[in-house]
């Protein structure tokens, strides 16, 4: 038989009963009814409660959000609903929106957000790197300006100069980092894009992005250490290492992540550990083959539950979700280091951030 | 203004004769019954399985409970 639709228009005071009539039977499909609550004097939820006929109760069926007293709510009942998600809440600190770049000579690039959507609240922690000579007797540059679709300003870090003093045409590269506003207009994946402008051409211009997020609100990025500039030690080594610094995180949920950026024309070969560093934890590594040089930049977190999200018919992507309590001291230790096989003669550089 | 608000209720809510389903408002915070709520517009969509008249349900005078098609009245 045909569903049915039961109708009571009237206002009655609660508790309202239907009693299922004598001799029938009733498959409950769905509910609805509006809660007056302007005379109540405390919150409430509305509730359906299923009594047996014995006069037990079989079944309360709670509204997953309370009205305030004088207000009044229209709710529905029905299998599957459901808009406050059960258990646990996600409070991601980082969120891969991924790398891309172009091997050809501009004066900025556009990367489209992948993976995830940003949303109000987030920050987006950019990481903008190129070769800073392009060709002979020209000046330096470093990416000096950042920007989203949805308009939103960036504050530009300092600039790294994993690269020789004066630098080598299209060799190494200069990184720097920029950190957004407190998102206002979400940036949607695949869809909205980061740009950031060189002063003058360069060939070679990546970016990998971020979203940073805290359950608590006012995300935030703080750059606590980085390996040196123009070291020369560090370009004839196979390997780049960085102590994680001693830090005491203002707020609960933190996390340390940490970029380590290598460049090499011809590439870099393969990538491990070093013996003695430990503790950062590095699930995944991004690289970038441009024209000139081919680049990893792979980054790894401490003190994170990091995860792969493995979407059908798409590429991973890693979140991380910050376990550092606040207000307690992370003594400096052993942290970061990357070694490549082919690492000899490779600029290489690495920056730890503390996300709060 | 009225909020929106969801509930759940479990597949196959299949209820014989004399059970009762009760809209009723309850305190955030003792789960106690809250008076002075009033309930309007009430709606139940269900498989009347055995068929028949079901509109003594709410007890009450026939002009208020009106069994519709689902489809439309």
């Amino acid at each position: 038989m045909a569903d049915v639709q039961i109708l009571r228009p009237a206002a009655s005071a609660a508790p309202l009963d239907f009693t299922v009539p004598g001799s029938m039977e009733i498959v409950v499909k769905a509910l609805r009814a509006r809660f007056d609550g302007s005379g109540a004097a405390s919150q409430f939820y509305p509730c359906v409660r299923v009594i047996a006929p014995g006069g037990g109760i079989a079944g309360e069926y709670i509204a997953e959000t309370a009205i305030d007293p004088g207000g009044s709510g229209d709710v529905s009942w029905a299998p599957f609903l459901r808009t406050v998600q059960p258990g646990v809440t996600f409070p991601r600190n980082m969120g891969e929106l991924g790398i891309s770049g172009s091997g050809t000579q501009a004066a900025n690039y556009t990367h489209t957000i992948r993976f995830e959507d940003v949303h109000v609240g987030d920050r987006v922690l950019v990481s903008a790197q190129a070769p800073s000579v392009p060709v002979a007797l020209a000046a330096p540059r470093s990416p000096s300006v950042c920007t989203d679709s949805q308009g939103h300003s960036y504050t530009p870090g300092t600039v790294h100069f994993w690269e020789a003093s004066p630098p080598n045409v299209n060799e190494g590269a200069r990184q720097r980092f920029f950190l957004s506003e407190p998102i206002v207009f979400p940036l949607v994946k695949d869809v909205d894009t980061i740009t950031v402008t060189w002063p003058d051409t360069v060939f070679d211009r990546s970016i990998d992005a971020w979203l940073i997020r805290h359950d608590g609100g006012s995300p935030e990025a703080t750059e606590i250490a980085s390996s040196p500039d123009n070291d020369a030690a560090t370009f004839t080594a196979t390997q780049v290492t960085l102590q994680s610094p001693s830090y005491t995180p203002p707020r609960d949920n933190s996390l340390f992540f940490a970029t380590t950026l290598a460049a090499k024309a011809g590439g870099l070969g393969s990538f491990g550990g070093v013996a003695g560093f430990a503790g950062y934890f590095q699930a995944l590594f991004r690289f970038f083959s441009g024209s000139k040089q081919f680049y990893f930049l792979n980054p790894s977190t401490y003190g994170a539950n990091a995860l792969l999200i493995n979407e059908f018919g798409a590429l991973p992507y890693e979140i991380d979700l910050g376990q550092l309590p606040g207000g307690v001291n992370v003594p400096a230790f052993n942290g970061v280091a990357q070694n490549y096989s082919g690492g000899a003669n490779a600029w290489k550089g690495i920056t730890i951030f503390s996300i709060e | 203004m009225s909020k929106k608000l969801l509930g759940v209720i479990p597949v196959g809510l299949d209820l014989a004769s004399g059970f009762v389903i009760q809209f009723t408002a309850v305190d955030s915070t003792t789960g106690d019954d809250v008076p002075s709520v009033t309930v309007s517009e009430v709606s139940l969509l269900v498989d009347n399985v055995t068929g028949g008249d079901l509109e003594s349900g709410f007890g009450d005078i026939e002009p208020l409970f009106t069994p519709i098609p689902a489809g439309g009245a």
